[in-house]
């Protein structure tokens, strides 16, 4: 109930909170949009629903107090005592229902707030397995839509290479990239298993998708382990990817390329010790 | 008035001389040297070049020798003290500074492979070497050109402050050293960050 002293501050207070929260909403729609648009519906939702429910009340209250009036005054005629208590029926049945409704749409609020972070950390955990989505040879000219899509491939790709020449090997460009993750991650490792025939130099990359945007980040590589490439993951969300470009090398100059490359490189996974 | 005219003009002809004479006496040098790996085995391919602070691109580069290992700059004219840094995609980045424009140098360098263990020494210095790549960014007046040449070396260098120092130190850590190196680490990662908004 507003107060009965400074009312018109007490109202401009309310009229100001609403602009304040409009213009927050708009401003954050073209920083945040997806967040803005999340928080503008339900937070309308919630706003009619808590309207819906106070006027129901305050209604009920002042039919209520009319209703007390009319009983307790000795003078007033049966007809209008009955209409009293029939209202009073009336508000004993609506008054839970209004209840269930606010305790509903709260619980709901709390879901949508808690719902999300709940979620990454009970569904986190360590794939079961990872495997390559694609493994080939890499060819800018053919490959055009990849390098599109992540322009420092080129780069990658002319650096690899003009390397490859200078340390006078036959060299042949990877480019692979494996399954998206069906759920949110813990910091992991991928671990690449090499011939004993192949050298493999790569630069690795996760892409995250943000806000409808692509985000491309690279990933720690270890050539520590002999007949290894060790990829240290930080964790993931679901429908991230992992991908890399490499440089593949015969240790023998005469031995040919193989041409079926998921048959020559496996994928094993492991935790991160602490 | 009359009198100081002659001292005046001595006196810039005697520095345009020096001035000549300095330029003139640039001494052209040689650097060159070797680049090994922790096992003491010549490593090739790897892209060895010559920065001077300031400058946004190699005064020179070339890579080192597929069999030897080797590299040799020769008739090379600085500009002031030099850093020597050492690229490949399968070795972390390292670096060697502030060498001395004068004299010829020679120069051979351990580098280690990507997430290989390391002696503390060894490890203090990847830090130093990321430090200086900071600082020769910074030096840097613009903030594009900053952003490019950490991204050039982001792969490898920068990754030592992302990881565990027990991860990374094949010595014996005492808890004393452990806090000194994280700290370090600490430090390059604040310095990078900052250097990259």
């Amino acid at each position: 109930m507003p107060p009965t002293s400074g009312k018109h501050l007490y109202y401009w207070k309310e009229i100001l909170t609403v602009i304040a929260w409009l213009i927050a909403l708009v401003a954050t729609y073209f920083v945040r949009r997806e967040e803005a648009e999340f928080v503008g519906w339900f937070g309308a939702i919630v706003l009619l629903v808590v309207y819906v429910s106070i006027t129901l009340i305050m209604r009920d209250v002042k039919r209520n107090t009319r209703s007390q009036e009319i009983l307790s005054r000795p003078g007033d005629s049966l007809e209008e005592k009955t209409k009293s208590i029939e209202e009073l029926k009336k508000i004993t049945r609506r008054s839970p229902v209004v209840l269930i409704i606010v305790v509903v749409v709260a619980l709901l609020s709390l879901a949508a707030l808690v719902y999300r972070p709940t979620y990454r950390r009970l569904a986190r955990h360590v794939p079961n397995k990872v495997d390559f989505e694609s493994i080939e040879y890499f060819d800018p000219s053919r490959d055009k839509i990849l390098v599109e899509k992540f322009p420092p491939l080129e780069a990658i790709s002319a650096y690899l290479t003009s390397e490859g020449k200078g340390e006078g090997k036959n060299t042949k460009l990877v480019w692979g990239a494996m399954t998206a993750f069906s759920h949110p991650t813990p910091d992991f490792r991928v671990s690449i298993s090499l011939s004993d025939q192949t050298e493999l130099s790569i630069y690795a990359f996760r892409e995250h998708s943000s806000e409808g945007r692509l985000l491309y980040e690279s990933v720690p590589v270890s050539y520590a382990r002999q007949g290894f490439i060790d990829f240290t993951l930080l964790p993931c969300d679901s429908e991230d990817q992992l991908f890399f470009l490499g440089r593949l090398s015969m240790r023998d100059p005469l031995e040919k390329f193989p041409t079926n490359l998921k048959g020559v490189f496996a994928v094993s996974i492991s935790e991160v010790q602490r | 008035m009359i009198g100081t005219r002659p001292t005046l003009w001595f006196a810039l002809g005697f520095g345009a001389v020096c001035l000549g004479g300095a330029a003139a006496s640039k001494a052209q040098i040689t650097v060159e040297g070797k680049v090994v790996n922790s096992k003491g085995g010549a490593v090739g391919g790897v892209d060895v070049a010559i920065y001077v602070v300031g400058n946004k691109d190699a005064v020179d580069s070339q890579k080192s020798d597929p069999n030897t290992g080797e590299y040799h700059f020769r008739k090379l004219k600085l500009s002031g003290a030099f850093d020597i840094m050492y690229t490949h995609s399968t070795y972390e980045t390292a670096t060697v500074s502030r060498l001395a424009d004068q004299d010829n140098q020679h120069v051979s360098k351990v580098i280690y492979l990507k997430g290989e263990k390391k002696p503390l020494t060894a490890l203090q210095e990847q830090f130093l070497s990321a430090r200086r790549l900071i600082f020769l960014a910074n030096a840097l007046e613009s903030k594009d050109d900053r952003k490019m040449f950490v991204s050039r070396f982001a792969d490898g260098i920068f990754e030592a402050p992302s990881r565990n120092i027990s991860e990374m130190s094949s010595d014996k850590l005492s808890e004393r050293m452990n806090f000194f190196l994280e700290t370090e680490q600490k430090q390059i990662k604040a310095l990078r960050d900052a250097t990259l908004q």
